[in-house]
């Protein structure tokens, strides 16, 4: 029934066109000269402000700090065992049930 | 509203972002993409990647559940299948987890690891790209437009 709404079917022809430029983007890029040494230089900058600016850079920052990787390993320690319990619990519930 | 054709439609959403976010960061060839926005591009494909990741546990689970009732209704929309290309889907996307785990984790401490596994990341990237135009062009006639009826009857 969603898919014959026109606003559903703009979002699939959305979605579709976000593919074939993805696919497009690919094969330009593979066959096409290049990458030139401005190109070069614009991919580097970016690389390195995503060091500083983005998770790329947080994540690293988060390895090299003692405390929060003895806190991240505390952390982990709970949420493992209430993660299992949880879904074996929504598991059970969810068969439980008869509907 | 049907569970399976929502998981569907957030995952073909998904992936594509994902999809366009990763090529941004492939090489310096493809980053005119996003105009060698390269922050940008890092923080969209994690954050997509949790969504990702999320959708996956949750059509596991979902499937899990069927098993356990024994509910052997068709659902045509479910994004894993036991075979064709729910099959193929399956693997894929163990396969980017794997090794999209593996490049967060250690992309500062081993790098041999994340060199291969990166590799791997790239050229499935590709694949998958190119089997999603094959499924596109063989459930074309989900783009059909709606013929306006009641125009049509004057």
């Amino acid at each position: 029934m969603w898919m014959q709404k026109k606003w559903f079917k703009l979002f699939i022809w959305f979605v579709t066109a976000s593919f074939f430029f993805a696919v497009g983007a690919i094969l330009i890029s593979m066959f096409r000269f290049g990458p030139t040494e401005q190109e070069a230089m614009s991919f580097m900058m970016g690389m390195m402000k995503a060091m500083e600016t983005s998770l790329m850079g947080l994540s690293m920052q988060v390895k090299e700090d003692a405390n929060v990787q003895r806190l991240l390993y505390e952390s982990v320690q709970f949420a493992f065992p209430l993660l299992a319990i949880s879904i074996a619990g929504g598991v059970y519930v969810r068969c439980r049930r008869k509907v | 509203m049907k569970f399976d054709f929502i998981l569907h439609w957030l995952w073909a959403l998904v992936f594509s972002i994902l999809a366009l976010s990763g090529i941004a960061m492939a090489g310096a060839k493809y980053g005119w993409v996003m105009q060698y926005d390269i922050a940008t591009a890092d923080i969209v494909h994690r954050l997509a990647a949790v969504v990702y990741v999320l959708l996956t546990l949750i059509v596991i689970l979902y499937e899990i559940i069927r098993i356990l009732r024994r509910d052997k209704t068709l659902k045509p929309w479910l994004v894993f299948g036991p075979s064709g290309y729910g099959l193929f889907t399956f693997i894929t996307t163990l396969i980017f987890i794997i090794t999209g785990a593996v490049i967060w984790l250690f992309m500062d401490s081993n790098h041999a690891a994340t060199a291969f596994t990166l590799w791997i990341h790239e050229k499935l990237t590709y694949l998958a790209a190119a089997s999603v135009i094959w499924h596109i062009y063989m459930k074309s006639h989900a783009l059909k437009w709606p013929k306006n009826k009641e125009r049509k009857a004057r």
